[in-house]
């Protein structure tokens, strides 16, 4: 079977698998109304993608919605798992006051963002390019702590950046 | 999902050339020689530019973190995607009652660094200046509320009130060109069109003041200070650049310690000098050379960011 999606059968698609996806999306993150934000952002991806492109077909709709599907997933649990470590972390903090929702969810955001980067990059790569960035520690101090020579931990945070800058482009 | 392979050969190489220049900035301050060569490099073509300020978003999205933060959530231990997927399925997420916070500017919504300015239009039309060093947020209402730094504000011609919060009070405005700016114990507005009315945090709304087009005052949380005429050169900076008019040396060099990162230092024996003449705030240190010869002063560099400016 396979679905050459126009804008009638986009509303075709919606119909006909949209009670299904929201199932499926349901039964991995438990609750009714996540599940069927999530089928929605599903649906307005497959939109997109088919504005983008004028040939744009689908040989098994709903393999092709899982596959999206799965890939919002997988950032939905990224955003709850940083936001989990989030607060967290913000508990250690030994002062208090107020942050309010804009510039939470501008932190969560970045950080959701920085989150995926590195989870591209091989782990003493990703290692390196924390110790510098977050920690603050130079080349050479990196260097004594993992046990490698100052060229390596050049190389590696060259490498981290080209792919972090790639991802961002 | 890399898509590094779907870069081009030359975004490749100019991504590596980009990551040398990060490199390099990790090491050390830029010499001035470098930083020349950044900006030759930056200039060679506008996709050059472009990978130049996805680094600059990178470095900003890094330093916006603060470290209490970004260091638990970013290096807790990591599962591969199909461990993520088992062990949150179902987790659900209690959010604490109170907040926990840290400096509120390190979060603002919009910030310039040392030397930096920025423009912005808001939806409602309003264009605002960041001047240097500065940090906003905007909030629903039409509200601005100003950390640190100054900011040049023209609100549009709606007719609903504009107001910027700041320590020591609120400025409210309606289809006006002003500018406010954070003094260590004082807020100072500047106003160019129309009028601003000055609320000190600890006054009542009958006595709060009004000033008008070419004045300008300052307040603190309890008192508002005289009303001026607007010196001429207030809001030079929105041209990039510093008039001084006799204008003694102590001050010229307060200022353009603004715009510079590092410490310009001035000997005291020489800090009533009067000065006149335009400077570049874009390139205080070459603005530091033209004072030194204007004056026929010694500029000694300690280092690239201490700078000491005594009698030749």
């Amino acid at each position: 079977m396979s679905l050459s999606i126009g804008s009638a059968s986009v509303t075709n698609l919606y119909s006909e698998h949209q009670r299904w996806l929201k199932g499926w999306i349901q039964r991995r993150v438990g609750c009714s109304d996540e599940a069927a934000d999530l089928a929605q952002d599903t649906f307005i991806r497959v939109i997109q993608r088919q504005r983008k492109e004028a040939d744009f077909t689908i040989g098994y709709p709903r393999t092709y919605l899982r596959t999206v599907a799965h890939g919002l997933l997988i950032d939905h649990f990224r955003r709850r798992k940083v936001e989990q470590a989030y607060l967290e972390a913000l508990q250690q903090l030994p002062h208090e006051v107020v942050i309010d929702l804009q510039e939470r969810e501008i932190i969560l955001e970045t950080l959701q963002r920085l989150d995926k980067m590195l989870d591209a990059l091989p782990p003493p790569v990703r290692e390196t390019f924390l110790l510098s960035r977050v920690d603050g520690l130079t080349y050479q101090q990196i260097a004594v702590q993992i046990g490698v020579s100052e060229r390596t931990v050049k190389r590696y945070m060259q490498q981290a950046y080209v792919q972090c800058l790639a991802l961002m482009l | 999902m890399s898509r590094s392979d779907a870069l081009t050969k030359n975004q490749r190489v100019l991504l590596e050339e980009a990551a040398e220049w990060l490199l390099k900035l990790d090491e050390a301050p830029l010499s001035h020689v470098d930083q020349e060569n950044l900006h030759r490099w930056r200039r060679q073509s506008p996709e050059h530019e472009r990978i130049w300020q996805t680094a600059c978003a990178l470095n900003r999205d890094l330093s916006l973190l603060p470290s209490g933060i970004a260091k638990p959530v970013l290096q807790r231990p990591r599962h591969s995607r199909r461990t993520l997927l088992k062990c949150v399925v179902g987790a659900g997420l209690a959010l604490p009652i109170g907040w926990f916070a840290v400096d509120k500017k390190t979060f603002a919504q919009y910030r310039t660094a040392t030397g930096e300015r920025l423009e912005l239009t808001l939806s409602d039309g309003t264009k605002m200046t960041l001047n240097t060093a500065t940090a906003i947020d905007t909030e629903p209402g039409r509200q601005i509320r100003l950390y640190t730094g100054e900011v040049f504000i023209r609100t549009g011609t709606a007719d609903r009130t504009l107001s910027v919060i700041t320590a020591q009070g609120t400025v409210q405005a309606v289809k006006s060109d002003f500018t406010v700016r954070c003094l260590p114990q004082e807020t100072r507005i500047s106003v160019i069109q129309g009028s601003v009315k000055a609320g000190p945090r600890r006054l009542t709304t009958e006595q709060t003041r009004w000033v008008s087009r070419g004045e300008t005052c300052d307040f603190t949380e309890n008192a508002i200070g005289l009303i001026h005429p607007l010196p001429t050169n207030r809001v030079a900076w929105l041209r990039d650049q510093l008039i001084a008019e006799e204008m003694p040396l102590r001050e010229l060099v307060e200022e353009l310690n603004r715009y510079r990162r590092g410490i310009i230092h001035c000997e005291e024996t020489i800090g009533d000098l009067k000065v006149s003449g335009v400077f570049q705030l874009n390139n205080p240190d070459q603005a530091l050379e033209v004072l030194a010869q204007l004056l026929n002063l010694k500029l000694t560099h300690y280092t690239d960011y201490w700078v000491l400016l005594k009698a030749a």
